[in-house]
């Protein structure tokens, strides 16, 4: 059977082709759609573009540990959500250990504990708080000077950094879109 | 300028009908010669032959790759290689690919020729400080779309872009339907092409 040339292969189907991972006919009729069809050319480089620059960066960023056997990747295991509460539970050990999350309910004065060097999933208390909002989530040190930033989505309450903390004591500001702040909680890294 | 051919002929507009192309028309129409068939022709495959071209041959002289690999086309259709019009786009694929064989041969043997101090005619694949700029931006960009999703996104695609895992092998691990799959690879590209774009234009008013 001829490959069909005429339709518009997906955009996972032209990953694949641009991955090598294509049989022979499949990528044929995808090369013979090129021939013809400027739109899927400008898709094929967006893709390949994405892919390039999806490979030379994500080895950098954290990524959890697969659930399948034969993961070698030497990247740091995602962050695990703990229970509400200040206490934390020591997350699975590996070659490396995985980010740990810790709730913050309180305000300046009883600081939530976190170990140092991790990196965390914020998960904080915004009672009271309207949840259709998007909040300014900030990190500063007991100086005042900026961490780490970041923006919490609309109706959600959990954040992660991406960031370890070095052993110190922290402030977790919460602002409003306009900057207002609302929320702030202590938090401390040993 | 390629035999049959008095003026260069439009390029196709972005994807053509498939259904209006008569190809045993067409064939016939350049196999005898006629201007308007090599027109068209030209007009059908001449951007596609030179994407092509561009992907495995970079863009050094490209032009004249694109004219040499057209003629070669146009001859191999009019000696009559081509038996099946129907065929016409696997035919052409075949063409380009032995002539993208060819050029690489040619690359190669000319290199073993040539004297360390000479110059020659190898095409130079070093990246522009423009490209340099625009590459270390889409990184920006791509550190902050990651760092902005949650971890088991970023698990599913490094799977697939890094790990090279295969769809059905994600869906049924990660416990994903093929939508979901789909859904969340197509979320993640339009978000960095969005940025990209952002960023684009800002600098050009800036």
């Amino acid at each position: 059977m001829e490959p069909d040339f005429t339709s518009h292969p997906d955009d996972t189907r032209l990953e694949m082709y641009s991955m090598g991972k294509l049989g022979s006919d499949e990528a044929a009729a995808v090369e013979e759609h090129l021939l013809l069809c400027a739109d899927c050319q400008v898709r094929l480089e967006e893709a390949e573009t994405f892919i390039r620059t999806f490979r030379r960066v994500a080895p950098a960023i954290e990524t959890p540990r697969p659930r399948s056997a034969g993961w070698r990747l030497g990247a740091i295991a995602a962050a695990l959500v703990l229970a509400s509460g200040l206490a934390w539970w020591g997350a699975q050990r590996g070659p490396e250990p995985p980010p740990v999350a810790v709730t913050l309910t309180a305000l300046r004065g009883d600081p939530a504990g976190v170990a140092a060097g991790r990196h965390l999933r914020l998960v904080l208390d915004l009672t009271g708080l309207p949840a259709e909002h998007a909040y300014a989530v900030e990190i500063v040190s007991r100086e005042g000077r900026a961490i780490w930033s970041g923006t919490l989505a609309a109706g959600r309450t959990e954040i992660e950094t991406g960031k370890p903390l070095a052993a110190g004591r922290y402030f977790v500001r919460v602002a409003s879109p306009r900057g207002d702040p609302l929320r702030e909680f202590a938090l401390r890294a040993e | 300028m390629s035999p049959g051919l008095s003026r260069i002929a439009p390029e196709q507009a972005a994807s053509p009908d498939w259904a209006a192309i008569d190809w045993v028309r067409l064939v016939a129409s350049v196999r005898s010669g006629e201007k308007a068939g090599m027109e068209q022709l030209y007009g059908l495959f001449v951007r596609g032959i030179r994407f092509y071209l561009c992907r495995q041959l970079g863009t050094q002289d490209v032009e004249d790759k694109v004219h040499d690999t057209f003629v070669v086309v146009v001859e191999a259709i009019r000696s009559g290689e081509l038996r099946d019009p129907n065929r016409l786009m696997g035919f052409v694929r075949t063409v380009v690919r032995r002539q993208v064989a060819a050029y690489i041969t040619e690359a190669v043997t000319g290199r073993e020729r040539l004297r360390p101090e000479s110059e020659g005619t190898l095409s130079s694949h070093d990246v522009t400080p423009e490209e340099a700029a625009i590459e270390s931006q889409q990184e920006e960009i791509m550190a902050r779309i990651l760092r902005g999703i949650p971890s088991r996104d970023r698990e599913i695609l490094t799977r697939f872009y890094l790990l090279e895992q295969p769809q059905h092998q994600i869906c049924s691990e990660m416990n994903l339907t093929e939508t979901q799959f789909r859904l969340l690879k197509s979320r993640a590209k339009a978000r960095f092409g969005e940025l990209g774009k952002k960023r684009l234009a800002s600098q050009k008013f800036s």
